[in-house]
């Protein structure tokens, strides 16, 4: 309600991401000394009042010349609420009128920009801000006005790395990543600094929540398995991750408002949730079936104990190929370990071999137990994409530089997997310093502790992935 | 310490990585965190929170001195629930264009204006208390020689009371009209003058053969901080479109604005020397005694950090400009009317406002 520039009708534009929905709020203020002439240009009939029909067709002009795109791509805007003053005070310049509606905006998007083609017969200003809401999953990262304030593009990414409101005193590596994107590469060298920021920004996100490093941990831990074990889960978990990134912003570039990424996202959670559950409860229904043979070796299993730890390292060092079908052969320790005494039908068995004996991986009988298995735990570990990474690929995308984006993420990815493995070096060399004999150790319940974590990881992933479908396929629904 | 020993940390430090809770980059950590500072805050406010001491007694004890010189309708007329629609209605147009509530001192006597002065000066700080009275000054100065009156004037300003005036619970004094709106929250012994619209034009005209200015201190604080930026700092200040309204004016309650402009810690020592005055314009209005803690909070590293100054216009003194001054507990938005016509004014005509994300009206007192 205010009224000034007096000259001009002024459209203050106030854009808004919120939860799921980008909230447009148009309010147009003519000042008075256009202010008589902009209501008679809304009071089509003139009889000097505003009918609800005149109203209508003059929200229905400002919805048709106002445009909204979320990462490139065409949004519609609908209108949620329009309110007009009497047409006196309009006429006077005392009025306001404000028109609000919304747009879909997925969880994933990046970008948006709104414009404003809204031209009545006067002279017109046109301001366009952001503003924030409350409990959010976006928050403006940077803010472009262009066309004479006619349109604005802002940068979203998670609340938590806003540098509007964070303002950090320096800028962040993903800062530095996302800003390296819109400038050109001034030589090489900016080339190899860039990825390398990529490369630790991947490094770094790999120690954040996720990426399937408790899976990892659990399974590694459970199975007692190699460093070539966690070297190849490491790796499948890094590349599953990268093709995911690749894969969905492929989708959501190519297929735009066909593919939500608030609904694939859910859906890619839940079927790496199912993918963890099932494998979890067969390594479970198979690690507790020999449980009870177990017991009949404890005491070989106790006497071989030392054996097994050194011939571990010396087999891994240096005999590489020494194995035989069962892995017993090469060593002639055929009951050297409590878990893995037992060649037939165990679901981790396999790995247990591998441990002592190389890469068996792929070799056991048993359901969950071979490379495919583990494989499948990596591809559940990485199917869920990073936002960060998303974002670079889209915005490279959107500046025409996808090639550089792909670059930048193939390095983000490399980061990411550099940690994963390392991690699961130290784990797999950990576990075997904690090893103890006897049934009663840590070492004899590991196995089946390890793959009721697997389990419950899988149900929580599961769970998770569901509620997050159902809400967004609620949101699906009241948005369009 | 044995090798063993090391391993075992070793492989402990790594499980407890891995072991993270699951998600991709989640935020809850950091909504989490906000979460609990927002809780903290509001623990410590409400623990804060006490009678009515000192400023807040102050105002208190004119706004029932104030009461008591009125009659039954006048009192009827003058209170009202502390609404949202209430509290909302205020705006800088004149008086025909915009429907306000309660008594306008044109409409009172001599001994009940004083009255409402005397809240005034008991909530406001010298500074505060002058500036009200030169816009409203100016006001009359303006309905003297427009050439287009919409019911404006030096006496045509509203005293309302929203809510019950309380030594302990949250009430407030709405004082305004053309181009002033003061909204004064008292809750115990806090209070808060967020949001206030300060307007002003003429924003400098003489009288008694001086000259008053009621918002020089903020334009100048403002340039002489523009004024001081490297050619980096000035970039990354100047907004990159006009904007020549307020944006966070009347009936724009509610709503945070996305930070735009320079960081403040990018500021040396002498720009935030500058900053401080610059902010001290706008904070210390308000009485002494509860603005120096505000003042002494903006101006805190870690509130600095995300403190931002936007700017658009020239920076030699004398043009029409816009500013923006954002930090955690406030936002200040600053706008010479350029347009042209009768009353545009350019430099001549100020709007400006203050408020305070999440405790505009006291939300957190």
């Amino acid at each position: 309600m205010a009224a000034h520039p007096l000259d001009q009708v002024l459209q203050q534009v106030y854009v808004t991401p919120a939860a799921g929905v980008l909230e447009v709020q148009i309010d147009i203020v003519p000042g008075a000394l256009v202010a008589g002439a902009f209501a008679r240009s809304v009071d089509t009939d003139g009889d000097r009042a505003l009918s609800a029909g005149e109203t209508a067709a003059h929200t229905e002009t400002l919805r048709a010349t106002s445009a909204v795109r979320v990462d490139g791509r065409a949004e519609p805007l609908t209108i949620t609420s329009a309110a007009y003053p009497a047409y006196d005070l309009l006429a006077a310049g005392g009025g306001t009128i404000s028109v609000r509606g919304t747009a879909p905006l997925p969880a994933a998007s990046r970008q948006v920009t709104v414009r404003d083609g809204y031209r009545p017969g006067q002279p017109t200003s046109v301001q366009m801000s952001v503003t924030l809401a409350r409990g959010a999953a976006l928050a403006p990262s940077d803010i472009h006005h262009g066309e004479s304030g006619r349109s604005i593009t802002v940068d979203l990414a998670p609340p938590a790395v806003s540098t509007a409101v964070e303002a950090p005193a320096a800028p962040g590596l993903k800062d530095r990543a996302f800003a390296a994107l819109r400038s050109p590469l001034a030589s090489p060298w900016a080339l190899l600094v860039l990825l390398a920021v990529c490369a630790l920004l991947g490094a770094f996100h790999a120690l954040t929540p996720g990426h399937g490093k408790a899976m990892l941990a659990a399974y590694l831990v459970g199975s007692k398995g190699t460093r070539r074990q966690a070297l190849f889960l490491g790796l499948v978990i890094t590349v599953t991750h990268t093709a995911s990134v690749v894969v969905l912003g492929a989708a959501v570039l190519l297929a735009g408002r066909h593919v939500l990424p608030d609904v694939l996202v859910p859906s890619l959670e839940l079927a790496a949730g199912l993918i963890v559950l099932i494998l979890g409860l067969r390594v479970v229904r198979h690690r507790w079936s020999h449980r009870a043979s177990r017991h009949a070796d404890t005491h070989a299993r106790a006497g071989a104990h030392g054996h097994i730890h050194e011939h571990a390292h010396t087999h891994e060092h240096g005999h590489p190929h020494g194995r035989g079908d069962d892995g017993h052969g090469a060593h002639g320790h055929p009951h050297g370990d409590g878990d893995h005494g037992h060649p037939h039908g165990d679901g981790d068995h396999g790995h247990q071999h591998g441990h002592h004996h190389g890469p068996l991986l792929g070799r056991r009988s048993g359901p969950g137990a071979g490379r495919g298995a583990l494989a499948a735990l990596g591809v559940s570990g990485g199917l869920l994409p990073c936002p960060e990474a998303l974002g670079i690929l889209i915005l490279a995308a959107g500046l025409n530089r996808t090639a550089l984006g792909l670059g930048m993420i193939a390095a983000f990815s490399a980061g990411l997997a550099a940690v994963l493995v390392a991690l699961g070096l130290v784990l797999v060399s950990g576990a075997r310093a904690i090893k103890k004999p006897g049934p009663a150790s840590l070492a004899a319940r590991l196995p089946l502790v390890s793959a009721a974590v697997v389990v419950v990881l899988g149900l929580v992933m599961t769970v998770s992935g569901a509620a997050h479908f159902a809400e967004a396929g609620a949101l699906a629904a009241v948005i369009r | 310490m044995p090798a063993s020993h090391v391993r075992r940390l070793l492989y402990a430090g790594a499980v407890s990585l891995l072991l993270l809770p699951a998600g991709c980059g989640s935020d809850s950590d950091d909504e989490a965190g906000e979460s609990s500072t927002a809780t903290a805050s509001a623990s410590a406010s409400a623990t804060a929170t006490s009678s009515a001491t000192g400023a807040t007694a102050a105002v208190l004890s004119a706004a029932n001195a104030f009461l008591a010189t009125l009659d039954d309708t006048q009192k009827t007329t003058v209170q009202g629930e502390r609404t949202t629609a209430n509290l909302a209605q205020w705006s800088n147009l004149p008086d025909q264009l915009f429907e306000r509530a309660g008594l306008r001192m044109d409409k009172l006597s001599g001994e009940q204006q004083a009255a409402v002065l005397a809240i005034l000066k008991a909530g406001l700080s010298t500074d505060g208390y002058n500036q009200v009275a030169g816009i409203t000054t100016a006001d009359g100065v303006l309905a003297s020689t427009a050439t287009m009156n919409l019911d404006f004037g030096a006496d045509h300003y509203w005293i309302r009371i929203l809510g019950t005036p309380s030594a302990t619970d949250i009430w407030t004094v709405q004082y305004g009209g053309h181009h002033l709106a003061v909204n004064l929250t008292m809750k115990g012994d806090e209070m808060t003058l967020a949001p206030t619209l300060w307007g002003a034009q003429p924003a400098s005209y003489t009288e008694s053969s001086k000259t008053v200015e009621p918002l020089s201190g903020e334009t100048k604080a403002a340039f002489a901080l523009v004024d001081s930026l490297d050619a980096t700092q000035l970039k990354a200040a100047v907004l990159d479109t006009a904007v020549t309204e307020i944006v966070l004016g009347a009936g724009q309650d509610g709503k945070t604005l996305a930070q735009e402009g320079v960081q403040a810690s990018t500021f040396t020592s002498e720009q935030k020397t500058l900053l401080q005055a610059l902010l001290s314009q706008w904070i210390t209005p308000l009485v002494t005694s509860e603005s120096s803690a505000k003042l002494t909070a903006a101006m805190t590293s870690a509130n600095l950090a995300k403190t931002t100054f936007g700017w658009y216009g020239s920076t030699t003194i004398g043009n029409p400009i816009y500013y923006r001054v954002q930090g955690p507990g406030f936002t200040i938005e600053f706008a010479h009317q350029q347009g042209q016509g009768a009353n545009a004014g350019g430099v001549t005509h100020i709007h400006s406002i203050y408020r305070e994300p999440d405790n505009d009206y006291g939300a957190s007192l």
